[in-house]
């Protein structure tokens, strides 16, 4: 018989087909992917017993308590330990290895050592080109006393970022007669009108949603978590909070005890004028809300007391305009700031002198030749514009930081920190309620050799050599306690404020602020279309998480540009299109979602690069100029 | 075109039974355990031990595998019978104080973790549902690892579901999940993923 080539095609093809319809090739492809999990630079957890050890997770001011599973001194899981925790608290083990984690000492981008870092911020201090100063990007720890103290042995400053959680609070502590630090009391209060502030998906500890008692009123442009939540939503315009808060004011001016409250109260003034002017009528034409819905919503704080306003904004998108939070302070402040009570001062052991803190925003511009930027944990970001313009011409940056991606290109020196559970980091004061804390989480893994701390380097820059560890320890004696193996057991105080503790207004409003100033905050149109930035800080933990929310739709990812249907439609774009937000300041991959949000707004959803990119306006808020959504 | 089309027949069946025939032969190679251990010498009349004298739990509730030589050493410190296969244990490993490399059938990968408590204790599956008859056998089955991702038969599934697309009978992710969904049970990811 002969072989035709035919014979040979029809022999193959049945092979080929039978092959197919085999398991052989999928299990090929099925075990090849598996097999790609097993790479040899994927990180790997040890063989062996596990052990579990208790600590807290400094990661938000919640300080949630957990269990750290441990094999062979490597955590591989967080638990919470008796309550709720937020999936960065699983997550937060992650973050070691993160893949932006910088590990090695950078100077403009070159292998560098560490001694030769300080060595070269000790020289340009000593040069003076300005003043030194600390920006401590999660203010109000243990550390940050320790950068205080190390500052003010060198004459240096220490500054904080804007306040965006707690800005409330720091607003209206402005306004009392004795200055003190202010907490929101939500455990106290009936009714809150929270105004872009996530109150309720990372602002206060993951329970807050559950265990709520309280009324809650969300006035934002565009259907947030929070807003979903809460128990009414007021979908007001871009811009309009300032229009919002003093209509809600106008409505209270009726009211017989508000006006005699206002009597004896400094610059009270200037505010009754603004209020006035501003009935619900007119506001409703600046916010977009219907009158009637804005004079309920004031009667129902009134009602409702004790109440609460709210103006902090969103960790992303940056604090609302400054005449909007003095708003909000205002009306606080005519409710005899009921919301609020004084936190206890953390405790300074004794001899201790401390620089004292002042806003960066305050700093004069150029005025600072070396500033050492302190970004103890993944989130944390402030508009690149605002530190620039503080900078003297020949400053010095360093960035003392557990990211590589952050600040390259922008600080000279990238010095590497050791992250959660590598080192003694501490959580930052809660804003939920009137409580100090310090909640130090344990140090059970080595951090990775060159790491450093940035106290460490603080103190070496003032000729210190003793370490953070007993300083720390140190403070914690002042707060009565001996601690016992803090670096394996960690460490967790609280003092409560006392049940009495009110705080005493003395004004209403900063004198500066005149009717005409907050009239013409409040009819300000934000330019169209309005970028309303909006993130959960938390999420740059581990970039599983952002994986799972994209996939999973639990929440939005960064990248996602919410728009309003009838803007989709007219775009002819898809859900889940690729697009780019394009602006002056740079240009973003997203991906397009329909929105609950205001025609004219592009919700978009980012992460610290986003906030590095803002500007700031000239009240205060964040903003990403001239952006807009264009196909890719 | 008959001859063509029996051709293509004769190369259909030929390649879908050398497929078939093939996957689990191919795709495994056999690697030898260090003692041809028996279950049953030990769990039989003979030896009266239950499966927990050996695989049990610790105080903390965590399970402690596969036994230490000190465990076997407690018993076998100085042989116990005559065979030739309890002199070269002793001789291999209790006397030179080596633990013996045992090849463990359901291992797990790096990223996920298996609670046996959660399951045994609190769940109250039984042994046998997942490791089957191995308490009562007087060989070790072959240990037959997965050429190419490197887990053994028992977690990557011996069987193969409708189609030969999926396997079954493993302890697969798709095996959890079906089992907790079966039973009503949550299975996040970070439920097992370290």
């Amino acid at each position: 018989m002969r072989i035709k080539r035919r014979d040979v095609l029809s022999l193959a093809g049945g092979a080929a087909a039978g092959l197919a319809a085999s398991p052989l090739p999928w299990r090929l492809l099925g075990d090849a992917a598996i097999w790609s999990q097993n790479w040899s630079w994927t990180p790997r957890v040890p063989r062996g017993g596990i052990e579990e050890r208790e600590g807290r997770c400094p990661l938000c001011p919640a300080a949630c308590a957990v269990r750290l599973k441990l094999t062979a001194g490597v955590v591989h899981g967080v638990w919470p330990a008796g309550s709720a925790m937020c999936p960065a608290g699983f997550a937060a083990h992650q973050m070691a290895w993160h893949p932006l984690r910088l590990r090695e000492c950078l100077h403009h981008g070159r292998p560098a050592a560490v001694a030769e870092a300080v060595a070269a911020l000790r020289s340009a201090m000593e040069r003076r080109r300005g003043a030194a100063a600390v920006l401590d990007l999660a203010p109000g720890r243990a550390v940050s006393l320790l950068h205080r103290r190390h500052m003010a042995r060198i004459g240096g400053a220490c500054l904080e970022p804007p306040a965006i959680e707690g800005g409330t609070a720091q607003a209206v502590a402005a306004l009392l007669r004795e200055p003190a630090e202010l907490a929101a009391d939500l455990a106290r209060v009936r009714t809150v009108l929270s105004v872009g502030t996530p109150l309720l998906d990372g602002w206060a500890p993951p329970s807050c949603a559950a265990q709520r008692s309280f009324r809650l009123i969300q006035a934002e442009p565009r259907r947030s978590r929070t807003a979903g939540l809460g128990d009414e939503w007021l979908l007001l315009k871009p811009g309009s909070e300032t229009a919002l808060l003093l209509a809600l004011g106008h409505c209270w001016l009726r009211d017989l005890e508000v006006s005699k409250r206002l009597e004896g109260l400094g610059g009270a003034e200037g505010w009754r004028r603004a209020a006035a002017a501003m009935p619900p009528a007119r506001a409703a034409s600046i916010t977009g809300l219907e009158a009637g819905r804005i004079e309920a919503a004031a009667h129902a704080l009134l009602e409702g007391r004790p109440a609460l306003i709210l103006a902090d904004g969103d960790p992303v998108g940056g604090p609302p305009g400054r005449e909007a939070r003095a708003a909000a302070a205002a009306l606080n402040a005519v409710l005899g700031a009921e919301g609020f009570r004084p936190r206890p001062a953390l405790p300074v052991p004794a001899g201790w002198e401390l620089a004292a803190v002042q806003k960066l925003e305050d700093a004069a511009d150029g005025s600072i030749g070396l500033l050492l930027i302190d970004e103890p944990w993944a989130g944390l970001s402030v508009p690149w514009e605002l530190i620039r313009k503080k900078l003297s011409p020949e400053a010095v940056v360093a960035a003392v930081t557990w990211n590589r991606a952050q600040f390259a290109g922008k600080a000279e020196w990238l010095i590497p920190a050791p992250v959660f559970l590598e080192t003694l980091l501490d959580a930052a004061q809660p804003h939920d309620a009137p409580r100090a804390q310090l909640a130090i989480a344990p140090a059970v893994m080595p951090a990775p050799e060159g790491t450093v701390e940035a106290a460490r380097v603080t103190a070496m820059l003032a000729g210190q050599e003793s370490c953070t560890e007993e300083e720390l320890t140190e403070i914690l004696r002042a707060a009565g306690a001996e601690p016992k193996n803090l670096r394996e057991q960690g460490f967790y105080w609280t003092k409560e404020a006392p049940e009495e503790a009110r705080a005493a207004v003395a004004r209403i409003a900063p004198e500066e602020i005149t009717a005409e100033r907050w009239l013409r905050a409040a009819e300000t149109p934000a330019p169209e279309p309005v970028v309303v930035a909006y993130g959960w800080r938390q999420a740059a933990v581990s970039p599983l998480l952002g994986k799972l929310w994209q996939e999973s739709r639990l929440r939005e990812a960064p990248q996602q540009a919410g728009l309003h249907p009838d803007v989709l439609r007219e775009q002819g774009w898809s859900e889940g299109a690729q697009a780019r937000l394009v602006s002056p300041r740079g240009q973003w991959p997203v991906r397009v979602a329909p929105a609950e949000v205001r025609p004219e707004v592009i919700a978009v959803c980012g992460g610290p690069a986003l906030t590095l990119a803002c500007d700031v306006r000239p009240d205060g808020a964040w903003t990403l100029p001239g952006a807009k959504v264009v196909k890719s | 075109m008959l001859r063509a089309g029996l051709l293509f027949l004769a190369g259909f069946g030929a390649a879908l039974s050398a497929g078939w025939w093939s996957v689990p032969r191919i795709l495994y190679r056999k690697e030898p355990q260090p003692v041809q251990f028996s279950h049953i010498a030990h769990t039989g009349e003979k030896g009266g031990m239950s499966c927990e004298d050996c695989h049990s739990f610790r105080s903390d509730g965590t399970f402690a595998g596969i036994p230490k030589l000190e465990t076997c050493a407690a018993c076998h410190g100085a042989p116990l019978g005559e065979t030739a296969a309890e002199r070269e244990f002793i001789r291999k490993f209790v006397e030179p104080g080596i633990e013996p490399q045992w090849k463990v059938y359901a291992r797990q990968p790096d990223n996920a973790w298996f609670p046996h408590s959660a399951h045994v204790l609190r769940g109250k599956v039984a042994c046998e549902k997942c490791h089957g008859g191995i308490g009562k056998s007087d060989r070790l089955p072959a240990y037959r690892v997965h050429r190419i991702t490197g887990y053994p038969e028992d977690v990557m599934g011996k069987r193969t579901g409708p189609l030969g697309l999926k396997r079954a009978g493993g302890m697969r992710m798709d095996d959890c999940v079906a089992c907790h969904r079966q039973n009503r049970l949550g299975h996040s990811c970070l439920d097992c993923h370290k």
